[in-house]
């Protein structure tokens, strides 16, 4: 293939558009032009953040520049969710069509958000990006969308990195994947969209180039930034102002809202909560003594209590980083814990449970990922883990649904909001003290079905700390 | 690289600096380094699983495990670890009848069992493996291998890597360190003396951009002048916001190149997680540094054509110290357009400082060739002289038409007479230099 002289020359004098790490370049467009506000002429090339392409398409088809950047293509999706939208969720639909794809949807908690967002996605037929806040929801799109559409859908995370038209990352994924993935698709999804305005995480609307975007929350954010008031920040300080107006900017304004408090009519069943307690074996019992003597020991020897109040045990932790004795503790306290939770005796109290309860889905849920392999392995049910790729995760809920699985074995991943199918027993065989978990749970299992009544096993090592976790664990 | 978490700890911030804290290799770093190598080793064959317990052990309650964990996480980077199922591939010849997902799939349907044997359901667990085995032509053994064969935990080290010396383990945990830091800058700034080839190969590689303004010679120095160059370092979308740390994984993984210059200073705007401060923290580094990169710095000639040219010349004209030209290899920068060109050889006359740049096109392929020709454009320069090989795969007069300098052609060898009056003509006086920027 010879050199052609003529291409050398064209090459560098057909204006083009084409996307660069999450900006918009222009490519053999002079200086002297006078292409649209957003674009600064930096680095000897005229550029922009991607989040434009929407305004400035019309300016480079008027000036005849050749627009490279779209990758994402048409997907032709017939929709195979029969179930019909409630009004509200058609009116949200049809504002949001009618605002151009461009902006969001406010829906109480259990309105229905999925649904519309499966039918904007069909009526828009094309390459789909869809960011959600957790794993766990992760997950449960991913089901969702391959329900609805019955096509390979893509993920994109941390431990799996498959692309498709349609694909759902996480935030903490989109942004770190923002300049690879950002030309890809043509509509953006964003669920839980309150967490956009975060520091870093806007990033993700800024570089990518989709001209239509969807946001989904219940709580749209006022003009205090969301992240400011809900526990840790994200990966960064840079501030947000106003994270109303960024919205506005990246994602389009609010098209729909609906308040609808009577939505939320579900209802916890009616359940029993059992107890079992079972005895550390000698060795354990012995074991368990000796690494507690050395915790308890610190603890009280350095007064942690009394000097930090609430907080020594945070303290206690930043002390083990540099003092010997609170380092030991730490790792006694570490050790005890495991003891409780591989204690013997927890898992011949599943044994049993397992036989008493033959006939009934069962969930169990463990502290740790190594617990919830050995008994699956133990006792041949599967186990979801973090792990636990995508499409493995899909079947055995799958399976568990239709039965095929009478038990799962789960370590902390199904928590925060995720449908999953409710099981008739649960068995909690340790876990942290959080209420909020404990509830979670609680309202996971127990869900409101005919009249049979729900169990709920805790099974807690006798005089351990297992018993002041299980206690505190209980809402206040 | 290291997990942030592994980084944190062995920062050291004080007014407005952040450095890393430098791991001696004094005796107590060496026995662990030391140990640390032997464990591994000795974990060849095992699981990642057993591989992390024996670690934990050996950490034990030591203050020092922020340490022992960075280590072996430097160990763990050159280990090779494979799948069971794979080595019960190798060892049995056939592949595997089934995937771990399937197996699993297929055992979980039979159960749940459980261990105290049931009136009511008859099925153990025994049973349910010795029949799922005859099923996929595996033994029991295999059945318990392939089980979970797909999570990380229950691959196994196949190869721990080249042996390390307790010494280069810590100098390369050192580093690993420094890297660290950088995940949280969001610009990162220099200034480089040479080295530029290996330079912007890497900032090329790990996709970063850059500003660069040459450093002004100062008035005293004339023809003394050792060039040098201010280079910042960002990424795409960094003129639009505020700041982003965005590139910092890009930035780590730069900085080994970095130390392979001779002569440089590196300035970082860090700010790490969980640092109480407006401003950003600086990072500084220079050439001073006990760091060693682990790159592997080019050899100094492209081509031999290139190398070629530089012997003869050295043959001919470089035993005069004191008159004519000196010949230096890729001392200058020049800007064409976002990119940057780095002619292959520069020429100052040591008595006036005058100067001219030589870049050879040798025979390439014609993207290269295109990519060259409008960089050649962009430049703009007179005082760059092109050597043409003639067959290139170029028509001919194309880099006549491009370039602003002298253009010579040659069919085997350059003719170095020719290219010495040539330098003659085009060279410019360095009160000129760099004036286009």
């Amino acid at each position: 293939m010879a050199f052609n002289k003529q291409s050398g020359t064209n090459q560098l004098k057909s204006p083009r558009a084409r996307f660069l790490g999450g900006t918009l370049v222009l490519e053999g467009v002079p200086s002297a032009a006078s292409p649209p506000a957003p674009f600064r002429w930096i680095n000897a090339k005229w550029r922009c953040p991607a989040v434009h392409y929407r305004t400035v398409r019309p300016w480079l088809k008027g000036q005849g520049i050749r627009n490279q950047v779209p990758r994402w293509r048409v997907v032709p999706l017939v929709l195979q969710d029969q179930r019909v939208l409630h009004p509200y969720q058609g009116e949200g639909l049809q504002a949001w069509l009618a605002a151009d794809r461009w902006g969001s949807v406010v829906l109480p908690t259990g309105a229905g958000k999925t649904l519309l967002a499966l039918h904007a996605v069909a009526q828009t037929g094309a390459s789909t990006l869809v960011i959600v806040p957790t794993l766990d929801l992760l997950h449960q799109w991913y089901a969702c969308l391959v329900n609805a559409f019955g096509i390979p859908i893509g993920v994109w995370y941390g431990q799996e990195k498959r692309h498709e038209p349609i694909t759902v990352t996480t935030y903490p994924s989109a942004w770190a994947h923002a300049e690879t993935l950002g030309n890809r698709f043509k509509l953006l999804v964003f669920d839980e969209i309150h967490h956009l305005p975060a520091p870093s995480w806007h990033e993700i609307a800024l570089m990518c180039a989709a001209p239509y975007r969807l946001g989904l929350t219940a709580t749209y954010p006022d003009h205090q930034p969301d992240w400011k008031r809900g526990g840790k920040g994200q990966l960064h300080s840079s501030s947000v102002g106003d994270p109303t107006a960024l919205l506005d900017e990246l994602v389009g304004p609010v098209v729909y809202r609906k308040h609808i408090d009577d939505l939320t009519g579900e209802q916890l069943a009616e359940y029993r909560t059992l107890r079992l307690r079972i005895d550390l074996t000698p060795e354990e019992r012995a074991a368990y003594e000796s690494a507690y003597a050395v915790y308890t020991g610190y603890v009280r020897e350095a007064g942690l209590r009394e000097r930090y109040g609430p907080g020594w045990w945070n303290a206690f932790t930043r002390r083990s980083a540099y003092q010997a004795e609170a380092r030991r503790a730490k790792v006694a306290e570490l050790k005890l814990k495991e003891i409780v939770h591989q204690a013997q005796g927890k898992l011949e109290a599943l044994d049993q449970l397992l036989r008493e309860h033959r006939d009934r889905q069962m969930l169990v849920f463990t502290a740790h990922n190594r617990l919830a392999y050995e008994i699956s392995r133990r006792h041949l049910i599967p186990a979801i883990t973090h792990q636990t790729k995508a499409a493995e995760r899909k079947a055995i809920l799958d399976g568990f649904r239709a039965g095929t699985y009478r038990a799962v074995v789960t370590s902390k991943v199904l928590n925060e909001g995720v449908d999953v199918p409710e099981a008739k027993v649960a068995v909690i065989m340790g876990g942290s003290a959080s209420a909020r978990e404990y509830v979670q749970r609680l309202g996971r299992v127990l869900r409101k079905r005919g009249n049979a009544q729900a169990l709920l096993y805790e099974v807690i090592a006798r005089k351990t700390v297992d018993e002041g976790i299980a206690r505190r664990r209980k809402p206040r | 690289m290291l997990k942030s978490e592994l980084i944190r700890p062995r920062l050291v911030i004080r007014d407005g600096q952040v450095r890393p804290r430098r791991l001696p290799a004094d005796y107590r770093y060496l026995t662990i380094a030391g140990e640390l190598a032997e464990l591994f080793q000795r974990q060849l064959g095992r699981s990642r699983g057993t591989l992390a317990e024996a670690l934990r052990d050996y950490e034990g309650d030591s203050l020092d495990y922020p340490v022992i964990r960075g280590l072996a996480a430097v160990l763990e980077g050159r280990c090779t670890f494979a799948s069971p199922e794979s080595i019960l591939t190798k060892e049995g010849g056939d592949a595997l009848a089934v995937s771990p997902s399937d197996l699993r799939a297929e055992l979980f349907r039979q159960g749940p069992v459980t261990e105290v044997p049931d009136l009511f359901s008859p099925t153990t667990r025994e049973g349910v493996l010795a029949e799922t085995a005859d099923r996929f032509g595996l033994t029991v053994e295999g059945v318990e291998t392939a089980f979970f064969a797909d999570l990380a935990e229950e691959q196994l080290l196949v190869d721990p890597g080249e042996p390390l010396a307790p010494g280069d383990l810590i100098a390369r945990y050192n580093l690993e360190v420094a890297r660290g830091i950088l995940y949280w800058a969001r610009e990162v700034r220099l200034v480089v003396g040479d080295g530029y080839k290996d330079l912007f190969k890497f900032v090329k590689l790990f996709r970063l951009m850059y500003s660069i303004t040459p450093l002004q010679p100062p008035p005293s120095e004339g023809g003394g002048w050792r060039g040098g160059y201010r280079i910042t370092l960002h990424g795409p979308i960094s003129p639009f916001v505020k700041s982003t740390i965005r590139y910092g994984v890009q930035f780590a993984k730069f900085l080994p190149a970095l130390l392979l210059c001779g002569r440089w200073e590196m300035e970082a705007d860090v700010q790490p997680p969980g640092v109480p401060s407006r401003e950003p923290l600086r990072y500084t580094l220079d050439d001073q540094t006990e760091l060693r990169s682990h790159f592997r710095a080019s050899g100094p000639f492209d081509s031999r054509l290139e190398a070629d040219f530089a012997a003869e010349f050295e043959a001919k004209y470089g035993g005069d110290a004191r008159r004519g030209w000196e010949l230096a290899r890729e001392d200058e920068l020049i800007l064409a357009g976002d990119a940057v060109m780095i002619p292959d050889f520069s020429f100052t006359h040591r008595k006036d400082g005058r100067r001219a740049l030589l870049e050879i096109v040798g025979f390439w392929h014609p993207q290269y060739l295109s990519r060259k020709l409008a960089k050649v454009r962009q430049a703009g320069r007179k005082d760059l002289i092109l050597l043409v090989y003639k067959s290139a795969n170029v028509a001919e007069g194309e880099f006549e038409a491009a370039s602003a300098g002298e253009v010579l052609t040659f069919t085997r060898k350059p003719v170095l007479k020719e290219v010495l009056a040539a330098v003659e003509r085009c060279a410019v006086a360095p009160a000129t230099l760099n004036q286009k920027h």
